[in-house]
C-alpha cells in the first residue's frame, strides 16, 4: 500500500479515534489502527470492542492495500509533521515507512489481517436528527449522568423515543436529573429506548463537531450506531433497565422564582471557591422577600454569604443544595439566551427545578440536602 | 495610599528544638546540640543550638558534614511531639493579647495587636510581655520583631537573636532596610540574588534606583514584589489558622534498598510515623501520595484519591505496596530505592465532618421509589 494524505485530514482523523484505541492492552491488534485503500479515498477503522470507528478521508491512491500502525504513535509522530502531506506506505514485511518533507521514518507495523473485523449493518431502529440537535441533547445532559458502578442502569445517556416526533434524553445518578425533550419535524417509526454509556458520549460530540449536517441514528438490543457524513460509529449498550423517574419529573413545585444568572453563578462559583472545590460541599438559598440569600455553612476553612435581589413574595425558606450540583447544572444554562433562570420548588426537601424561558423543552432536577443550620 | 497602620508583632523560639532537648536535659547546658539524624546518617540537621552554630553548623546542613565540623557535638533525634506541646503553650500566651495569631511553624508566629485584647497601644510592650512570659513559662527564650506589617517585624526579629527584641517605626522602616543585603528579602534565594548582584544590587537601598517596571521586566512578579518591599511596604494580613494543605512524612534510608522485606519494614515505619501525626493533629485526608527517589536520585509519585470520605491507613498501605511492587517489576534494572515518602492531602477536620454528618444529601430513590 502507498498513500498521499494532507497532514490536517490525517491529524483530524487520528483525533476522532485517539480515545479509541487504547494505549496499553494486552491484545496489539486493538491499540493499532487499520488504513484500507478504496478508490480515491483511505478508510480508517479502529475499535476497542466497546466501540468502533470507521471512517473515509481523502487521499491520492498510489499503491492499493492495507496497513495496520500504532495509533497514538503515528497521532504523536504526525503532530510534529512540519510539511503539508504525509506519505504512508506499508511493505508486505508489515514495516510501515512514513514520509514528510526531509523526513523519512520506518516504524513495525502489524499484519492488517490480525486487526479485528469490522462490519456496520442497518440496524432495526433508526431515525435522522440535525447534528446540531444531538450535540445539544448530549451537552445539557452529560453533567448528570452516574458514574457509581453500583448504579448500572444510570451510567450512560437514556435515549427514549416517547412519541413519533419526539425523543426524550435523559441523565440522571441517584442525586439529580437532566432531561431535554427533542421535537422532530415528522415522524420517525422507531420505538423503545436505549442507554448509552457516558464514556462514548464524548467521542460521539468529536464526531459531531467534526461531521456537520444530519445524522443517521440507530439502535438495536446491543449497540447505538451513528452514521455522519462519511463516519460510522457505534458503541455498546448498557443492558439494564433505565429508572421510571417521571413522578420526580412531574413533580415540579408551584413555587416558581426567576433569578439573574450571571449574579447566582457567581455566587456559587465563589462558595466553590472557599471549599477549593470540595465535592460534599453544602449551600443554604434562603427566599425571603424580594431576594436570596446564598449562604454557605460555617466550617473551618470559612464563611460566605452573597444576597441577590430577585422577585419573590412567598414565606421564607430555605433549601440546603451540594454546591457542586449547583454550579453543573448552572454551567449548561451559561449558554441560554435569557440573562434569568427559573427555580421550582414546593418545600425544603422536595425535588429543586432549574429551568429557562429560553429552553422550555429542558429541565435538570436537584435533589436537596437536609440541613440543620 | 493611606492605609491605617497595623502593629504586628513577630516572635520566634530560639533554636527551639535544640533549646527543647537542653531544658529536658540540664547537663547539655553549655555543650553544642545538634538536632537531626546521627553523624553516621544521610539525614540533615534539623535544628542547632547557638554554642553549635559557631562552628558553622547550620538548618539543612548534612549529619555528617556537621559532625566534620564539630565532633564534640550531641546529636540527638527530634521529638515532635515534645515540641508541640511547647509551642501550644506558647500559643496560648499569644491568645491572651490577641486572636490573629498566623502560625508560620511550631516556633514562629505573627501577631496583629493593633485591636489587642488588652487594649494597650503600645506593641512594643506586648511583646516585652510575651517574651517574659514565655520565658517565664517554658523556660526558653524567643526573640521578637516589631513593625508596622509582616515583612518589616519578620525582618526586625532576625536582627537581634537570640533573645532579642528589635522595634522598627514607619519613620524608621527605610534607613533600616537600606543598609541590609537584599538577600534577606523573603523571596530571594541563590537565582535572584544572583540576577540581583549581576545588576549591581547588592544592598536593599540599590533597589531603589530602579522603577517598578524595570524590576519586572528582569524578574518578573517577584520583581514587584521586591519593589513593595525595599519600601517596606506588605501589604499582606495576619491570618490566623493557616490551614495546613498536607501532611507527609519521608526518609532516606541509611543504604539503598531492593523490594523485600527491608523496604517493606521502612514502609511500614514510615505509615507509622505519618498515623502519629496526623494523631496529633486529629486529621483524615482524602488523597494520599507515595513518593519513591531511586538510587540514581530520580524521583516518582504515585498518588491515591477518593471523591467521599477520608482513605483509610489499610487503603493507603494496599495502595504503596502494589505500586512498590509494580515499580520494582518494570523497572528492567531493578533499580534501588533511596528514600520514600508518604503524604496526606484534602484534610478533612473532624470537628466539619462532624458538621456535615448533620447535612443528609436526599437521593432520587429514597423521595420516589422509581417505578421501573
Amino acid at each position: 500500500m502507498k498513500i498521499r494524505i494532507q497532514k490536517n485530514i490525517l491529524l483530524e482523523a487520528l483525533q476522532l479515534i485517539l480515545s479509541i484505541s487504547p494505549k496499553a492492552t494486552s491484545l496489539q491488534a486493538i491499540g493499532n489502527l487499520l488504513i484500507e485503500t478504496d478508490a480515491n479515498q483511505v478508510i480508517i477503522k479502529a475499535t476497542n470492542f466497546e466501540v468502533t470507528f470507521l471512517g473515509s478521508f481523502p487521499a491520492i491512491i498510489e499503491k492499493e492495500g492495507k496497513a495496520c500502525i500504532q495509533t497514538a504513535k503515528l497521532h504523536n509522530l504526525a503532530r510534529n509533521f512540519i510539511a503539508s502531506e504525509v506519505v504512508i506506505e506499508a511493505t508486505k514485511q508489515n514495516w510501515v515507512l512514513l514520509q514528510n518533507g526531509n523526513t523519512s521514518l520506518k516504524l513495525p507495523g502489524i499484519d492488517p489481517d490480525a486487526f479485528p473485523p469490522i462490519e456496520f449493518k442497518q440496524l432495526e431502529q433508526n431515525f435522522v436528527l440535525p447534528s446540531e440537535e444531538l450535540k445539544l441533547a448530549i451537552d445539557r445532559t452529560l453533567f448528570a449522568i452516574g458514574e457509581n458502578e453500583s448504579r448500572k442502569n444510570l451510567m450512560g445517556l437514556n435515549l427514549e423515543v416517547i412519541e413519533p416526533k419526539s425523543i426524550r434524553w435523559m441523565g440522571a445518578d441517584a442525586f439529580r436529573i437532566a432531561q431535554a425533550i427533542t421535537d422532530l419535524e415528522s415522524e420517525i417509526t422507531a420505538k423503545g429506548n436505549i442507554i448509552i454509556p457516558k464514556k462514548s458520549l464524548n467521542e460521539v460530540k468529536r464526531i459531531l463537531d467534526y461531521a456537520q449536517g444530519p445524522i443517521q441514528l440507530s439502535f438495536d438490543e446491543n449497540t447505538f450506531q451513528i452514521e455522519a457524513g462519511k463516519i460510522y460509529f457505534k458503541t455498546r449498550l448498557i443492558e439494564a433497565d433505565y429508572p421510571n423517574l417521571e413522578r420526580i419529573l412531574t413533580a415540579m413545585g408551584a413555587t416558581e422564582v426567576e433569578v439573574p444568572k450571571g449574579e447566582l453563578t457567581r455566587a456559587v462559583r465563589i462558595l466553590n471557591t472557599l471549599y477549593d472545590g470540595d465535592p460534599n460541599a453544602v449551600m443554604k438559598l434562603t427566599f425571603m422577600q424580594d431576594q436570596i440569600i446564598v449562604e454557605s455553612q460555617k466550617l473551618e476553612n470559612g464563611e460566605g454569604v452573597d444576597r441577590i435581589y430577585c422577585p419573590y413574595a412567598g414565606e421564607e425558606i430555605s433549601i440546603g443544595l451540594n454546591i457542586q450540583f449547583v454550579l453543573e447544572a448552572l454551567q449548561v444554562f451559561e449558554s441560554a439566551s435569557e440573562e434569568t433562570i427559573l427555580f421550582n420548588f414546593s418545600g425544603s426537601v422536595q425535588p429543586f427545578f432549574i429551568r429557562t424561558h429560553a429552553w422550555p423543552q429542558f429541565k435538570t432536577v436537584l435533589m436537596p440536602v437536609k440541613i440543620k443550620w | 495610599m493611606n492605609l491605617p497602620l497595623r502593629k504586628i508583632i513577630h516572635v520566634d523560639m530560639d533554636a527551639f528544638f535544640a533549646s527543647v532537648e537542653i531544658l529536658d536535659q540540664p547537663s547539655l547546658q553549655g555543650r553544642p546540640v545538634l538536632v537531626g539524624g546521627s553523624p553516621q546518617s544521610r539525614g540533615v540537621v534539623c535544628a542547632a543550638s547557638y554554642e553549635a552554630r559557631k562552628f558553622g553548623i547550620r538548618s539543612a546542613m548534612p549529619c555528617a558534614e556537621a559532625y566534620r565540623r564539630c565532633p564534640q557535638a550531641v546529636f540527638l533525634p527530634p521529638r515532635f511531639e515534645r515540641y508541640a506541646e511547647i509551642s501550644q503553650q506558647v500559643r496560648q500566651i499569644f491568645y491572651q493579647y490577641t486572636d490573629l495569631v498566623e502560625p508560620l511553624s511550631l516556633d514562629e508566629a505573627w501577631l496583629d495587636v493593633t485591636q489587642n485584647l488588652m487594649e494597650v497601644p503600645s506593641a512594643t510592650w506586648i511583646a516585652q510581655r510575651i517574651r517574659q512570659e514565655i520565658l517565664s513559662q517554658t523556660g526558653l527564650t524567643a526573640s521578637a520583631g516589631v513593625s508596622y506589617n509582616k515583612f518589616l517585624a519578620k525582618l526586625a526579629t532576625g536582627q537581634n537573636k537570640p533573645d532579642g527584641l528589635t522595634v522598627v517605626p514607619p519613620q524608621k522602616a527605610l534607613d533600616f532596610l537600606a543598609p541590609l543585603p537584599v538577600g534577606v528579602l523573603f523571596g530571594v534565594g541563590k537565582v535572584t540574588g544572583a540576577k540581583l548582584v549581576a545588576q549591581g544590587i547588592q544592598r536593599v537601598r540599590d533597589l531603589h534606583r530602579y522603577s517598578l517596571a524595570e524590576l519586572e521586566n528582569t524578574l518578573g512578579k517577584m520583581g514587584g514584589q521586591l519593589y513593595l518591599y525595599a519600601r517596606g511596604l506588605d501589604f499582606r494580613e495576619v491570618t490566623p489558622r493557616r490551614e495546613r494543605k498536607s501532611i507527609g512524612i519521608e526518609s532516606t534510608f541509611s543504604q539503598d534498598l531492593a523490594h523485600g522485606p527491608a523496604l517493606a519494614e521502612e514502609l511500614e515505619n514510615l505509615f507509622v510515623g505519618l498515623y502519629k501525626r496526623l494523631q496529633g493533629k486529629q486529621q483524615q485526608g482524602r488523597s494520599f501520595t507515595l513518593k519513591v527517589k531511586f538510587s540514581d536520585f530520580t524521583q516518582i509519585t504515585r498518588a491515591l484519591s477518593q471523591r467521599q470520605g477520608p482513605l483509610s491507613f489499610e487503603q493507603m498501605r494496599c495502595f504503596a505496596q502494589e505500586k512498590l511492587a509494580s515499580l520494582w517489576q518494570s523497572s528492567a534494572e531493578g533499580r534501588k530505592i533511596r528514600l520514600l515518602g508518604l503524604s496526606l492531602g484534602q484534610l478533612i477536620h473532624p470537628s466539619q465532618e462532624a458538621a456535615r454528618a448533620e447535612n443528609r444529601q436526599l437521593q432520587i430513590f429514597d423521595f420516589f421509589p422509581p417505578a421501573t
